[in-house]
């Protein structure tokens, strides 16, 4: 799947923000949109994925003059190039075209490539410096840093999580799934998410997939009574970084699922002799008895 | 020297005064009164089924007495040195979770699944409380008698929500209702305000409550629509005890 990363720069005039760039440019404002302004592993290593620059610039460029902005990338320690000579960008130069503007297909992968992320596969999270350059006139001698901020490839994967049990119910199985221990390759620990996968034992058919949920249970659901199971669970980290998948549970007994009756199924099974419902005979009477003593109450106390 | 005594005196006194005013106000005239309680609870619906070696309730629920809380609201009715009786009503919650049964081919019975059974109890009140020990002698213990007329209203559910069970007949029978029944309680209550005669002055000042006891009591009841053969009991087979707070205000 195809996911776009998103990256909202905003260039405010004046505005008294932490991230300032050289002297001379303006003041920025860097934030993300949505969940996006982060890549996992998949979009990390995919040749394929974007990422969309909203860009809203104090400076006025002139598009007759052949103002651009120049997209780059650094190193969360180098950080991004205020003098010398303008360093090469991450994609083509963009037409400055006005106060506003969204550039769209730049690579993640350039992203990571240019700011020297290393392995999309590491154990650890890796914020990186996106730099916006202003060439005026398309020049690459009088040049300007315009803004920064941060992005952040989210490598880091969820440890291998456990099922505690597995309880078994009419149609469906509760998947107890307890978070597995962080490693040295498994730091994901925080808002990490499960997923468990119901497959019949005996081939055929298609798994269920219940979840993703907070560590607890797990429903699978739409499964096949008196059909045993196999059950693994996997945990998912914030940005949808996979772990390792569980052992196998089953197929046993509480793996399959079974019509299993109720208490008042089984109550009324062995011929109990409640009906449900209001009381019936001097019982039932009592209610409307009781509504009647209090409805006297109240008009002998207004009268 | 004597009048330099007595000013300083004055001055010592009066800011205390003004911190504790209740100390010289008149105990608020009474009301009614409100308590809470708690109670390990555990009907006794298996009395129908003496025979049978998997009684439903057992084999569901087990034998645990999950906690019944409920609160009692009360107006006092007649007033003496020697007492009060109280006419109230309550209101509470129970609720009991267990796992459902399946028995395969073979008659092994499985486990499984997910049932509870859910108890509103509503109760109509009368409580007789001696408050002559504490009121004549300062002995800070209210013996009680209280009688009940109760009405259960429950409900059980399975996977799916409220049970059904439908008979061999096509008869469908829905797992709610309420059943009526009566309770008689003995009880102990330790008059709280004994211990701080201060504090109790201030609440009653503050908010109106003039006595706040701990009581202990017995309760017994039967929840069986008075012996109609068409319902389950679901009161305990016991003698159920509850503990609680009372505010008389």
């Amino acid at each position: 799947m195809l996911r776009r990363a998103t990256l909202l720069l905003c260039l405010l005039p004046g505005a008294a923000l932490a991230q300032t760039t050289t002297p001379g440019a303006t003041s920025a404002l860097v934030t993300t949109q949505g969940s996006s302004g982060v890549a996992n592993q998949a979009e990390c290593g995919s040749t394929t994925s974007l990422s969309t620059w909203r860009i809203a610039s104090s400076v006025t460029p002139v598009t007759v003059n052949g103002d651009k902005y120049r997209l780059g990338a650094a190193t969360q320690s180098a950080g991004c190039t205020t003098s010398g000579t303008v360093p090469a960008g991450i994609s083509q130069d963009v037409t400055a075209t006005g106060a506003s503007q969204v550039v769209t297909g730049v690579f993640v992968s350039a992203m990571a490539t240019t700011a020297s992320v290393g392995s999309c596969t590491q154990a650890n999270d890796v914020p990186i410096v996106l730099c916006v350059y202003y060439l005026p006139a398309g020049s690459t001698t009088n040049w300007q840093l315009v803004s920064q901020g941060t992005f952040v490839f989210q490598l880091a994967i969820p440890p291998k999580p456990t099922i505690s049990s597995v309880t078994p119910g009419d149609s469906q199985l509760s998947v107890a799934v307890a978070a597995g221990t962080a490693t040295a390759t498994e730091t994901a620990t925080k808002s990490v998410t499960y997923k468990v996968t119901c497959t019949p034992a005996a081939g055929g058919g298609a798994p269920s997939i219940g979840g993703p949920s907070n560590v607890g249970s797990v429903i699978c659901g739409g499964l096949t009574n008196s059909t045993p199971y196999t059950v693994t669970a996997q945990a998912f980290s914030e940005a949808n970084n996979s772990g390792a998948v569980s052992d196998v549970t089953g197929p046993s007994a509480s793996t399959t699922p079974q019509p299993f009756l109720d208490f008042w199924q089984i109550y009324k099974g062995q011929g109990g002799v409640e009906q449900g419902g209001c009381s019936t005979g001097g019982a039932g009477a009592l209610g409307p008895a009781l509504a009647l003593l209090g409805l006297l109450a109240v008009r002998r106390r207004r009268s | 020297m004597k009048k330099t005594l007595f000013a300083l005196v004055v001055a010592l006194a009066l800011p205390a005064a003004a911190q504790s005013p209740v100390v010289f106000a008149k105990e608020s005239p009474r009301w009614g009164s409100f308590q809470v309680s708690v109670s390990p609870f555990s009907p006794d619906i298996d009395s129908g089924f003496p025979n049978s070696p998997a009684p439903p309730y057992a084999t569901t629920f087990g034998t645990n007495r999950p906690l019944m809380v409920q609160g009692l609201v009360s107006k006092s009715v007649w007033m003496t040195e020697a007492g009060t009786l109280d006419l109230g009503v309550g209101v509470g919650w129970w609720q009991v979770s267990g796992q459902g049964q399946f028995t395969d081919s073979s008659g092994t019975v499985l486990r499984g699944g997910t049932t509870s059974l859910t108890i509103i109890p509503l109760q109509l009140a009368a409580t007789y409380r001696v408050d002559w020990f504490y009121e004549r002698f300062e002995i800070p213990l209210a013996p009680y008698v209280r009688g009940a007329i109760l009405d259960y209203i429950w409900s059980t559910s399975g996977q799916g929500g409220t049970s059904t069970w439908v008979s061999a007949t096509g008869t469908s029978y829905r797992g709610s209702g309420g059943t009526f029944g009566w309770s008689a309680t003995l009880g102990l209550a330790l008059v709280l305000d004994a211990f701080d005669t201060g504090l109790s002055r201030q609440m009653d000042y503050d908010v109106g409550i003039n006595r706040s006891m701990l009581f202990f009591d017995f309760t017994r009841s039967g929840v069986n629509d008075f012996g109609s053969q068409n319902s389950w009991q679901l009161g305990p087979s016991y003698w159920a005890w509850s503990a609680g707070l009372l505010f008389v205000y």
